[in-house]
């Protein structure tokens, strides 16, 4: 134990430098004058001592180790390249390569399980069920795992100051939308890979469970378990994938537009250069009006002429029908229609009864007193009967007929 | 709902006083410097000298300016982007088409001068204001280009600048330049014009009739 708490505070105390080093020196024999320049490049006072003490700390921890055969040359310890690799991983997006190559291994690994089943080998379908659970768990943390990254990647686009061109600041949503939102697009179409492959293993399973071919219990307990897991993951996959798509698209679309703007541009000023400035007809430049020739209305009188002459326009008279004082004179009022349908409740019909007592008003607000007639007003009772046609002025209506009654 | 009880009667008071009432005048009290401005090719903005009022009136009277500038046969357009404008429907003439070249030329070359100098070009073109020594850098750094649309110097530039600022495109701000959103006609003809440019190229691929 007390090597592993030697290791981890190493690490920790130093954990900048280790990083820069398994970036820039990655599998790589380092000399002491390269640690010392990126020692002194990473450490905030570089003094010699620092340097020197660094040295000495992470070659007794074995952080890093002298490299065989080579005087006064290290590498990083093997154990601890492939720690920070895994953990790096986590940050980073896997690429949708590494989810086609677990689909393409579960999808052997099916082939493999009926064949040991057909053979009655139980220990090796034990082995195999495993193994496709622990593939299907691994594509599961994947897909979450490359959400997250995503989501980052999204907020740290976003979080760039504006100095910086649109270009730069999304072209990893554009990288992440072209190397993995299409490609998994593809994958988990019913089509796809993913989708082929999971439909395939679900459906050899269930055949398997509904045969009585997996007998140990452990074996129905585990089959349970992958059924499961294969239900979840397309059903988590797509909605990640497409939680992913709708944070990307409006930086891959902002990313696309800068792109073909500023591409527009060169190749303009590029036709420019090759065509010379006076023959270049073809020069993208908007219209723009220009008062060239004279018109009819030039000069500054004519204008005022025009509109002197525009506020004496009358408008055409219209016609519109004299009404006699007292014939029909005031308009239709809700109230008065409602205080008369009042009395002659119950109704069985009750748009007719409109039309035979209110002839000229309106189709339109016609049925707007029918509907606050029939669904609105507290007081009736209506019901809906069967379907009949109506003729009103202007339109005619197929509609349920309304019976009124009062409450 | 009782707005609703007697629409004929709204029908008719709306054709009474729509259009052109008597008073005209005070209704359209800038008519005269908004259509002047208008067809010398401005842009009318938000911003801008003066600009404010002649945009509310428009944009306040927009349904009576454009039936009353359709009657003198020009077309009123309203931007999305918070412009009017005239659409020209009529041959460019040689002079206004060169102006109008030089201009673009101004535009796109300083896009490109800014986006090499790692400035998004597009967000600032729109938003910011430029320093002059912007312009002069752009200049020098498409020097060829300059010369050959004779432009050698500052002060040809300056002409440059100052007929962009005449026709509403920017303002003036101590010693920046400001654009204003008119410039969107100018990001979108270039944009659309490589469009067409490779659709041309398409066509001429399949049926080189047309061009012959």
């Amino acid at each position: 134990m007390k090597y592993i708490h030697q290791i981890i505070t190493t690490l920790n105390r130093y954990i900048v430098l280790i990083e820069t080093i398994r970036e820039e020196q990655a599998h790589r024999v380092f000399t002491g004058d390269e640690f010392n320049r990126i020692a002194s490049r990473v450490l905030k006072n570089n003094a010699t001592g620092d340097i020197f003490k660094a040295k000495a700390d992470l070659l007794q921890a074995k952080v890093i180790r002298e490299a065989p055969r080579v005087e006064g040359s290290f590498q990083l310890d093997r154990r601890v390249s492939r720690f920070l690799n895994e953990m790096a991983e986590q940050e980073s997006i896997g690429l949708s390569g590494n989810i086609r190559i677990e689909v393409e291994q579960l999808s052997s690994l099916i082939a493999q399980l009926s064949d040991a089943i057909a053979r009655n080998d139980k220990l090796n379908s034990d082995q195999y069920l495993e193994q496709m659970d622990l593939r299907l768990s691994n594509l599961q943390n994947q897909s979450s795992v490359n959400e997250k990254a995503i989501l980052r990647a999204v907020e740290k686009s976003k979080s760039y100051p504006p100095s910086f061109t649109v270009k730069q600041r999304y072209k990893e949503a554009n990288d992440l939308w072209e190397q993995y939102i299409i490609p998994m697009l593809e994958m988990i179409e019913p089509q796809g890979i993913f989708s082929r492959t999971l439909t395939e293993l679900e459906n050899k399973l269930r055949g398997y469970r509904r045969d009585g071919q997996l007998m140990l219990v452990t074996q129905r307990e585990t089959m349970e378990q992958v059924i499961f897991r294969i239900l979840d993951l397309r059903a988590e996959m797509s909605s990640s994938i497409h939680r992913s798509q709708i944070k990307l698209a409006p930086l891959r679309e902002a990313y696309r537009k800068a792109t073909r703007l500023s591409r527009s541009i060169s190749d303009a000023l590029t036709y420019l250069a090759n065509t010379r400035f006076k023959y270049a007809n073809n020069f993208p430049i908007p219209d723009i009006s220009k008062r060239y020739s004279p018109a009819l209305t030039d000069g500054d009188a004519e204008i005022d002429a025009y509109i002197a002459g525009l506020a004496q326009y009358k408008p055409e008279k219209t016609y519109l029908p004299d009404v006699q004082e007292g014939e029909r004179g005031a308009p239709t009022l809700y109230p008065d229609v409602l205080n008369q349908l009042k009395e002659s409740v119950p109704i069985d019909d009750t748009f007719q009864w409109l039309l035979d007592n209110y002839p000229d008003i309106s189709t339109a607000y016609m049925l707007q007193i029918f509907l606050r007639l029939t669904s609105m007003e507290p007081q009736l009772a209506s019901a809906m009967k069967e379907r009949k046609r109506y003729e009103t002025l202007t339109h005619r209506i197929d509609m349920p007929r309304r019976e009124l009654s009062g409450k | 709902m009782d707005d609703n009880e007697h629409p004929q009667e709204y029908d008719a008071d709306d054709f009474g006083c729509s259009i052109f009432p008597s008073s005209m005048e005070s209704m359209l009290p800038n008519a005269k410097d908004i259509y002047q401005k208008l067809r010398n090719g401005v842009h009318i903005t938000n911003l801008g000298e003066g600009g404010a009022l002649l945009y509310r009136e428009l944009q306040k009277r927009e349904a009576s300016y454009q039936q009353l500038f359709t009657l003198l046969g020009y077309e009123l357009v309203h931007d999305s982007s918070g412009f009017f404008y005239f659409n020209n429907t009529e041959e460019r003439s040689a002079a206004l088409l060169s102006a109008t070249k030089k201009a673009a030329l101004v535009i796109y070359t300083l896009f490109s001068y800014l986006e090499d100098q790692n400035i998004d070009p597009a967000y600032t073109l729109r938003e910011q204001p430029i320093a002059w020594a912007s312009f002069t850098s752009a200049q020098t750094y498409h020097q060829d280009l300059y010369r050959d649309a004779e432009i050698p110097d500052a002060s040809a530039l300056r002409k440059s600048i100052n007929w962009l600022k005449d026709k509403g495109f920017c303002i003036e701000e101590g010693d920046n330049i400001r654009f204003l959103s008119p410039i969107e006609r100018f990001l979108r003809s270039v944009e659309n014009w490589s469009a067409s440019d490779e659709q041309s190229n398409d066509s001429s691929d399949t049926d080189t009739e047309i061009e012959g």
